[in-house]
C-alpha cells in the first residue's frame, strides 16, 4: 500500500504539461460500462484486466475473454458569449471504440491477463465549415490504443495485487483555418502524427467479507511527444513560399492519471450494488503549442495552452440476476470537467458530464454471454473562454453510447 | 422486468434524438429608439477601403454591419448610396505581383485596373434616395454643415452623388431623416489631410473652431431628441502608411537645417509613398534627401498628437452635454499596436498581413470594419441598456491573396 501511495504520488510530481486527451468511462467495457463502469459484479467481469488488475486473480473461471464495440455519437453545441445570435454545433459522426480482455489463471494464486482497448479519446469536428471557432480549430482527434499485459497475483484468498504495463499508442490529427486567404478559399493547416508510450495500471482487490468488495486502482498519466508532426499546409499561391514542404510540427498530449476507489455490496443473494469515487489529476499547466521547425510572419506556432483542475469521477451501479442466464444492470456516473474556465479549447470541449447508465447479459450457451449496454450522458452547459484567442461561449453536449459484447469464459 | 428495461431503452433512444438545448441570447433594444438610423462620417463610415468607394466595400462599412446587427431589436431599413461597380471612381488597389525596379517580382498593393461605370458619378438621389449612410470620404468637420456645391474638398464629389439638392449639407440631409439614433464620427480627415502632404497642405483647423462646429452639428441632430453615439478619432500615425517605412538613417530636406538636410530622428515618420522612390531612386539619401511633403518632422508630429488629443476631448465633452454614447475609438486602436486578438484571429498595425488596414494603409478591412462596429455596438449597448448582439468578425473575408 505505502508503495503504491508513493508511486501515485511520484508520477503527479512529476506530470509535465501537455495538451488534454479525454477519459470516457464509458469507453472501457460492455459489461462495466452498463453499470456506472464499475466492474465488482456477481461475477468480476475480465474487463477488470483494465479496470483494476488485482480482480484478475479473484475470478472464478480459468480462463475467459471478453471483447465489445461502442457506438459512440456525441454532439456539442457551442453559443457565442453574449451579445451573440451564434450557435454551431459538432458533427455527430458515429465513433466506434472497442475493447479485448482476456485473463487466464496460470496456477491457484496468479493469473495473467491482456488488454488491447481504446479507453482515452479526443475528437470533435465542428460542423459547419465557417463556423467561428475554425481559427481555433476545425476538427482534431486524439485516440489513444493501448496493448496492456498484466499479472495478478493472491496473497490470500481476500486480498489480491495485480499490475500492467500499459504500452500505448496515441494517433492524432488536428485541422484548423489560417487567415489568409485567397478568390477561392481560406488558408488552413492539418497535422497528423502518432507517438507511443509506456505506463503503469495497478491495484488492490479485497474481500473482506462474503459479501463486500473493494478496489483500488492507479492508472499512471500518458505523456505523448508528437516531435516530428507531418504539417500540410494549404495557403494562397503567392504565400506559398513561406510555407516551405519540409516544415514539421512538435507537440504534446496527455492523458489523465487516475486513482480509483470501488466498493460493492451484495445486497441479496442475486443483486449487488456498486460504488465508486475516482480522482482524476489535473495536467500541469503549461505552454503546448504545436511548435513548427520555422517561423515567419505568416507561419506562426499555434497557442493550445491550458490550464487544469483536479477531477472527480463519482459512480453508482447495481447488478441483478434476474436468473443464472440473464443480468441487468444499471447505473450512473458524474464527472467533473477538468479543463480551466480560461483556458477552454474547443478542441475538447471539457464539460462536468452526468451519466445514466443500463444494460444486460444473455448467457447464451454456458459460458458464452451476450452483453449489451447503453449510457446516455451529459455535458452540462458552461460558459468557459480561450483567453489567448479570445475566444468565449457556452457548451453543452449529449452523447448517446450504445454497446455490445461478447464475453466467454471456461 | 423485461419489459422495463425495453422502455429504458425507448427513453434513452428518444433522449438522444434531440440535440442538446442551449440557452439562447435575446437581443433588446433597451431605452433607445433605433428604427431610423443615421450614419454621419467620412471614409471609414462611407465603406472606403483599397483606396477607393466600391460596392463590395460599402456593403461592409461598419455603418451598415451595425444596422444589419439593429435589425435585431428594431432597426429600420438603412440605405446606402451604393456605387455601381467594384471600381468606383477607378483608384482601387488589389494584392498583387509586379517587378520592382530590381525585376523582382513582389507582392504589393497595385491598380485594380478597369474601366468604372460611368454612372458611378451621377446622382442617384432621385432613383434610390433618400441615404441613412451620409459617410462622405474625406469629409472634415467643415463639410458637414457645408453646401455641396462650395466646398474645396477634391473627395466631395462623392457627396455630390447622393445629395439631395445641389444646395443641401450632409447635417441637412440628415436631419430631414428625422433620425431616431445616429452615429457621428468626424475629424480623422481634418488631420489625415495634413498629414498626408507632409504638412505642406492645408492646416488642421484649430480646437476652437472644431469645438464649435462640433456642437453645432450634435445641437442640430438632437434638435429631435434623436439619441446616438459619437466616436474619438484614432491617432491616425499608427496606420501604415505613417508606420510602415522605418525613419531611420533617411535624409530629409529641412530649411530650418543648416546646410538645408538632416537625417531623420527616431520619433519622425516618413510617409508610404515615398517607399518605390527611397528603394529605387535613392531618394533618402545624403544626395537626393527627401522633400518635405514626403514625411512628418518632429514638431509636425508633434502637431498632429496634441490636435488629435483636443479633437478628442471635445468630442468627449460634447457627448456628456448632449447625453450621448462615447466610443473611445483612440483607445481602440492603440490597442492594435500590440496586437487585437478576435475569435483566434489576431490583428496588428503591419500593412497588408496585420489584417486590421486595406491596401491603402489607412483605411480598414472588412474585418477591421467589423471590429469597429462591435466596438459601437458595444458602447451602445452600455449607455442604452440594450442587447445588440454583436457580429463575428470571422463571418468576414480577409485580405484575398494571389
Amino acid at each position: 500500500m505505502k508503495h503504491i501511495v508513493c508511486l501515485v504520488l511520484g508520477v503527479i510530481l512529476f506530470s509535465t504539461s501537455g495538451r488534454a486527451i479525454g477519459y470516457h468511462p464509458s469507453l472501457s467495457g460492455v459489461q462495466s460500462s452498463s453499470m456506472g463502469s464499475l466492474y465488482s459484479g456477481l461475477n468480476i467481469s475480465p474487463e477488470a484486466v483494465w479496470l483494476n488488475p488485482a480482480a484478475l486473480s479473484a475470478m472464478d473461471s480459468r480462463y475467459s475473454l471478453n471483447m465489445g464495440l461502442n457506438f459512440s455519437q456525441n454532439v456539442t453545441k457551442f453559443q457565442n458569449s453574449a451579445p451573440s445570435l451564434y450557435q454551431a454545433n459538432s458533427d455527430n459522426s458515429v465513433f466506434l471504440p472497442y475493447h479485448i480482455y482476456f485473463s487466464a489463471s496460470i496456477s491457484e494464486r496468479i493469473s495473467i491477463g491482456f488488454a488491447f482497448n481504446t479507453p482515452y479519446a479526443s475528437r470533435i469536428k465542428w460542423q459547419e465549415e465557417n463556423w467561428i471557432g475554425r481559427f481555433l480549430v476545425k476538427e482534431s482527434e486524439y485516440l489513444v490504443t493501448v496493448y496492456q499485459p498484466t499479472v495478478a497475483f493472491a496473497i490470500t484468498d481476500n486480498v489480491h495485487l495485480g499490475a500492467g504495463l500499459i504500452i500505448a499508442r496515441a494517433g492524432m490529427s488536428f485541422k484548423r483555418a489560417i487567415p489568409y486567404r485567397d478568390s477561392n478559399r481560406e488558408g488552413s493547416v492539418a497535422i497528423t502524427d502518432n507517438a507511443l508510450q509506456y505506463g503503469v495500471n495497478a491495484g488492490i482487490y479485497l474481500q473482506p467479507i462474503e459479501k463486500v468488495k473493494i478496489g483500488l486502482s492507479f492508472r499512471s498519466r500518458l505523456h505523448f511527444q508528437f516531435n516530428n508532426s507531418n504539417a500540410q499546409f494549404s495557403v494562397p499561391g503567392s504565400l506559398q513560399p513561406f510555407f516551405p514542404e519540409s516544415v514539421t510540427a512538435a507537440s504534446s498530449a496527455s492523458t489523465p492519471a487516475l486513482l480509483d476507489l470501488t466498493g460493492g455490496y451484495q445486497i441479496a443473494e442475486n443483486t449487488m450494488l456498486n460504488a465508486g469515487v475516482a480522482f482524476v489529476f489535473k495536467r500541469k499547466t503549461g505552454d503546448n503549442s504545436f511548435r513548427f521547425t520555422e517561423n515567419n510572419t505568416y507561419l506562426l506556432n499555434i497557442n493550445t495552452q491550458h490550464a487544469e483542475r483536479n477531477g472527480v469521477i463519482l459512480r453508482l451501479g447495481t447488478e441483478y440476476g434476474f436468473t443464472n442466464f440473464l443480468f441487468f444492470r444499471a447505473g450512473m456516473y458524474y464527472q467533473s470537467a477538468t479543463a480551466d474556465k480560461g483556458f477552454f479549447f474547443p478542441a475538447n470541449p471539457d464539460l462536468n458530464r452526468l451519466a445514466f447508465t443500463a444494460g444486460g447479459s444473455f448467457l447464451a450457451a454456458p459460458g458464452l454471454s451476450i452483453d449489451l449496454s447503453i449510457v446516455y450522458s451529459e455535458g452540462l452547459e458552461k460558459s468557459a473562454a480561450f483567453v489567448p484567442a479570445n475566444f468565449a461561449g457556452k457548451y453543452k453536449s449529449s452523447s448517446f453510447i450504445p454497446g455490445i459484447g461478447l464475453s466467454y469464459a471456461l | 422486468m423485461k419489459n422495463r428495461y425495453l422502455i429504458l431503452l425507448v427513453l434513452c433512444l428518444s433522449a438522444v434524438s434531440c440535440e442538446p438545448e442551449i440557452s439562447e441570447f435575446k437581443p433588446g433594444s433597451g431605452n433607445a429608439d433605433f428604427s431610423v438610423f443615421v450614419t454621419i462620417g467620412c471614409s471609414q463610415t462611407a465603406g472606403f477601403a483599397n483606396n477607393e468607394l466600391y460596392k463590395s466595400g460599402q456593403i461592409v462599412s461598419f455603418a451598415n454591419i451595425i444596422s444589419r446587427q439593429l435589425l435585431h431589436v428594431g432597426g429600420g431599413e438603412f440605405k446606402q448610396p451604393l456605387m455601381r461597380d467594384e471600381l468606383g471612381f477607378g483608384n482601387k488597389l488589389s494584392l498583387g505581383f509586379m517587378a520592382d525596379c530590381y525585376g523582382d517580382s513582389l507582392l504589393v498593393a497595385v491598380p485594380s485596373g478597369g474601366m468604372p461605370d460611368e454612372t458611378n458619378t451621377a446622382n442617384i438621389f432621385a432613383e434610390e434616395g433618400p441615404f441613412h449612410n451620409l459617410g462622405v470620404p474625406g469629409a472634415k468637420i467643415l463639410h458637414l454643415q457645408a453646401p455641396v456645391n462650395s466646398t474645396g474638398n477634391p473627395f466631395y464629389n462623392y457627396f455630390a452623388r447622393f445629395a439631395s439638392a445641389p444646395s443641401t449639407s450632409v447635417l441637412l440631409d440628415a436631419m430631414n431623416l428625422n433620425a431616431t439614433f445616429f452615429s457621428l464620427w468626424i475629424g480623422t480627415s481634418d488631420i489625415l489631410d495634413y498629414a498626408m502632404t507632409g504638412g505642406t497642405g492645408n492646416p488642421v483647423i484649430d480646437a476652437h473652431e472644431f469645438s464649435s462646429l462640433y456642437n453645432s452639428a450634435l445641437m442640430k441632430l438632437t434638435a429631435d431628441n434623436a439619441a446616438g453615439i459619437v466616436a474619438s478619432i484614432p491617432n491616425i500615425l499608427n496606420a501604415p502608411v505613417f508606420s510602415h517605412i522605418p525613419p531611420s538613417g533617411i535624409w530629409v530636406e529641412d530649411t530650418l537645417a543648416a546646410s538645408g538636410k538632416r537625417m531623420l530622428e527616431q520619433n519622425e515618420i516618413v510617409l508610404l509613398r515615398a517607399e518605390e522612390r527611397i528603394k529605387c531612386d535613392d531618394w533618402g539619401t545624403e544626395a537626393i534627401p527627401l522633400p518635405e511633403s514626403f514625411y512628418l518632422s518632429k514638431s509636425q508630429v508633434m502637431l498632429i498628437k496634441e490636435r488629435t488629443a483636443q479633437f478628442n476631448t471635445i468630442i468627449k465633452q460634447a457627448a456628456s452635454e448632449f447625453n450621448l454614447s462615447f466610443i473611445d475609438i483612440y483607445s481602440l486602436f492603440e490597442k492594435t499596436k500590440d496586437g487585437l486578438t478576435f475569435d483566434g484571429i489576431t490583428f496588428t498595425t503591419t500593412f497588408i498581413s496585420g489584417g486590421l488596414y486595406s491596401l491603402d494603409g489607412i483605411s480598414l478591412t472588412r474585418r477591421g470594419n467589423a471590429i469597429v462596429a462591435n466596438a459601437f455596438i458595444e458602447t451602445i449597448n452600455k449607455k442604452y441598456d440594450s442587447t445588440i448582439p454583436r457580429i463575428s468578425i470571422t463571418q468576414f473575408q480577409g485580405v484575398e491573396y494571389p
